[in-house]
């Protein structure tokens, strides 16, 4: 009992991280119909503005999370500027390839930066651990949590409940009518992109703080599982990336507790099959969901 | 947006699970990953980086950018390591390729997870050069070393280095395969190509057993590492082991070979976990290891995922008696591990310890110290001991590939700061020595030697 609770917790925590990184893939493409490939990079160097602060200035949580959020926006807004607006008249898979490229340049880069090594990760936050009876939550696990929660919510406030959040859905659900009406599409996009970056930069900090470690590869394998997320919930739909991460967490963390060796990683891809065989367009997918 | 109708989706749909599964297979490092990651430059980014893979097949401009030495095209010169020791190291060294210098290949993983290893192996190998080239080089030829990168040492890179070095005619010896991956799949490509192969790191008893008569193996074996934890448990006093182990060859040899040894002596296997190469996250495992209760674990790990392994399950409460292989061995555990670090098993020893007894070995760490300013660790001493054996070969005319091949085969009496001495009917060496070390006060030390 005790293992599926700490696995459930596991789950939770990793899932909420997917899908906080997930939902920056799922509103660039419910605004632009356009994959973005680039997001694990984007997460990694925004990781590593947060390595920086923490070992150049200081290791308080607070700083560190706010300057890796501050340059995950920045970034975000140079890879609008550079992979997709330039290729605006292009034909739609060229900004995956532009992105793609982008990626390499910029772990290339940040290899030149920070070095191709492994390096520890700490941040001064000590938090201590929440006991229910039997159960034990490690703090940080509950930070981790409420912080997606809690972006997550004030992301579903701003697009529901503000001009602006208001006007991005107007542009994603159509765009030639948005500009009629006055709407600014372009800035909205690029509201959209630095957004959508500096969440990457908040979970690529509270990610790494769990795990203790960061390297210039940690992109890759969260760009998976933040498309397997969107995909799962729906590609372009908030609520439903949302829950498909947390089902992808909550998967890879039962798998790893209850099943052999060698069968733990290919559980979430089967998860995702299963999702996708039973309802193609993901849990909650409709066409033009982030305008719904 | 962007003025753009909305039902181009449906590619993009399409696109996006075909990429992912692209990805998810290249992240699997067995053979059939090779093609995605066999792109010309997969060494440099690629393999580091699996979600890019597909777009490695650019060329190599993109591994230019990397500063990564191995990254160019073979015979080009190597310039710097990356942030290494090397760097200092890499003093101008011989002209071009071809003609007057013994061209040897030393592939290693110089980007990527395993980049701090890749490093120890060019600083050793350069050492030697430097020092043998200083005294005249081999039978009067200067030697130049070849780097080339095989990025996470996965299969598929691997197979990529190997093709590239295996074209180039002037290449005399390749030392190096970081991985039981890399050598598994770069081991019958060298074969048909006729070059001697040394590798020293892959562990996996599976790499010289294919019969491979140009495959030399100078290091220790998963074989040797079962035997070691079987001694380290039963000094220790402990009964119920866990195994956590890397998915790739490597780890895969260490689980199989580790727990039927265990087994066989008598203790119990409560649990075996495995996860991705590279992996961050250890906390479903660390949380299954609370449940089961081992008094022992054995990390098939390597150093940088074995630091954050023994941090998490230290952050996470876990109480236990942490063992591992050679491969923990070094400077980048201890700092990913920190406090954790302190009172882990690894069954093997430090230059430094290893140089208190031997001559040679202290002569290789004074010189080591004076040119990069800090300790060797196994990787650097292993590489250094290879370029040796290769040395004597060569000089006792072992000149051509063949040759060479025939003289590492038969010689019986290799001096060399490792202690191979020989290789066995497998091409294995006969390193005999089997001790293990224990982190204290926040270094490696000798912990217990075994009788061979």
């Amino acid at each position: 009992m005790n293992l599926f609770i700490d696995q459930t917790v596991n789950g939770l925590s990793i899932g909420a991280a997917y899908a906080l990184i997930g939902l920056g893939l799922t509103m660039i493409f419910g605004i632009l119909r356009l994959l973005h490939m680039a997001h694990g990079a984007v997460y990694m160097v925004a990781g590593f503005v947060g390595y920086s602060v923490a070992i150049g200035l200081t290791r308080d949580f607070a700083p560190v999370l706010v300057m890796a959020m501050v340059g995950g926006l920045a970034l975000g807004l140079l890879v609008e500027r550079t992979a997709f607006y330039p290729l605006k008249n292009a034909p739609h898979y060229a900004p995956m390839i532009s992105t793609l490229g982008l990626a390499l340049v910029l772990g290339e880069v940040a290899r030149l930066i920070w070095g191709p090594q492994r390096h520890p990760f700490q941040v001064a936050l000590t938090l201590g651990v929440l006991r229910l009876g039997p159960i034990a939550i490690p703090g940080i696990r509950l930070a981790i949590m409420g912080c997606a929660v809690g972006l997550m919510l004030c992301l579903q406030l701003w697009l529901t409940r503000t001009m602006n959040g208001r006007a991005v859905r107007a542009t994603a659900m159509d765009a030639s009518a948005a500009l009629l009406l006055g709407i600014n599409t372009e800035r909205m996009v690029l509201v959209v992109f630095a957004v959508a970056s500096a969440l990457a930069g908040a979970a690529a900090v509270l990610l790494s703080m769990l795990f203790g470690s960061i390297d210039t590869g940690i992109g890759d394998n969260i760009l998976v599982a933040a498309f397997t997320a969107a995909l799962l919930g729906g590609v372009g739909n908030v609520v439903g990336t949302m829950l498909g991460g947390i089902l992808l967490g909550l998967a890879g963390a039962y798998a790893a507790g209850y099943l052999p060796p060698g069968f733990s990683d290919a559980a979430p891809t089967v998860v995702l099959l299963v999702v996708l065989l039973l309802r193609p367009s993901g849990l909650l997918g409709r066409r033009e969901s982030l305008a719904t | 947006m962007y003025h753009r109708g909305m039902n181009r989706v449906s590619l993009s749909f399409v696109l996006a699970p075909l990429l992912l599964v692209a990805v998810a297979c290249s992240s699997n490092p067995t053979p059939a990953a090779a093609p995605t990651t066999a792109a010309p430059t997969a060494a440099a980014p690629a393999a580091a980086k699996p979600t890019v893979a597909p777009a490695a097949s650019q060329p190599s401009a993109s591994a230019a950018v990397a500063a990564s030495p191995a990254a160019s095209p073979v015979g080009a010169a190597s310039p710097a390591a990356v942030a290494s020791p090397a760097a200092q190291a890499a003093a101008p060294s011989a002209p071009a390729a071809g003609g007057g210098a013994w061209n040897v290949a030393v592939v290693g993983p110089y980007t990527g997870a395993l980049a701090a290893s890749g490093a120890s192996f060019k600083a050793g190998a350069q050492l030697y050069v430097d020092q043998q080239n200083a005294k005249g080089g081999w039978v009067g030829k200067q030697i130049q070393l070849q780097f080339v990168d095989e990025g996470n040492s996965d299969a598929g890179s691997a197979a990529t280095a190997a093709q590239k070095v295996a074209t180039d005619p002037s290449v005399l010896v390749v030392v190096g395969h970081f991985s039981s991956s890399s050598a598994l799949a770069a081991g019958p490509i060298y074969q048909k190509a006729e070059i001697p192969l040394v590798v020293t790191t892959a562990s996996s008893p599976a790499v010289t057993q294919g019969g491979n008569q140009w495959l030399f193996r100078t290091g220790t074996t998963a074989v040797l590492e079962g035997r070691n934890a079987v001694d380290l448990m039963k000094k220790l006093g402990k009964s119920k082991l866990a195994i956590v182990f890397n998915s790739a060859d490597f780890g895969k040899a260490q689980d199989s070979f580790v727990g039927s040894a265990v087994k066989a002596a008598g203790f119990q296997v409560v649990s075996e976990n495995d996860y991705q190469p590279g992996a961050q996250d250890f906390s479903s495992i660390v949380s299954k290891l609370k449940d089961v209760q081992p008094d022992a674990v054995w990390m098939g790990m390597y150093d940088t995922e074995g630091g954050p392994f023994v941090q998490q399950a230290s952050a996470a409460g876990l109480e236990t008696t942490f063992l591992g292989s050679g491969a923990l061995l070094t400077d980048d555990f201890l700092k990913l591990a920190g406090a954790a670090a302190e009172g882990v098993y690894s069954d093997s020893v430090s230059t430094a310890v290893q140089a208190q007894k031997s001559p040679d070995l202290a002569a290789f760490l004074k010189a080591y110290n004076d040119a990069y300013h800090q300790d060797p660790d196994g990787f650097a001493e292993l590489m250094y001991s290879d370029f040796e054996i290769i040395g004597q070969a060569v000089t006792a005319g072992g000149t051509d590939r063949k040759s060479l091949r025939d003289k590492l085969a038969t010689t019986k009496s290799f001096k060399d700061a490792n202690n191979i001495g020989a290789f066995d009917d497998n091409r294995d060496g006969l390193a005999t020595e089997r001790q293990a070390s224990v982190v204290k006060n926040g270094r490696w030390e000798l912990y217990a030697t075994f009788s061979p």
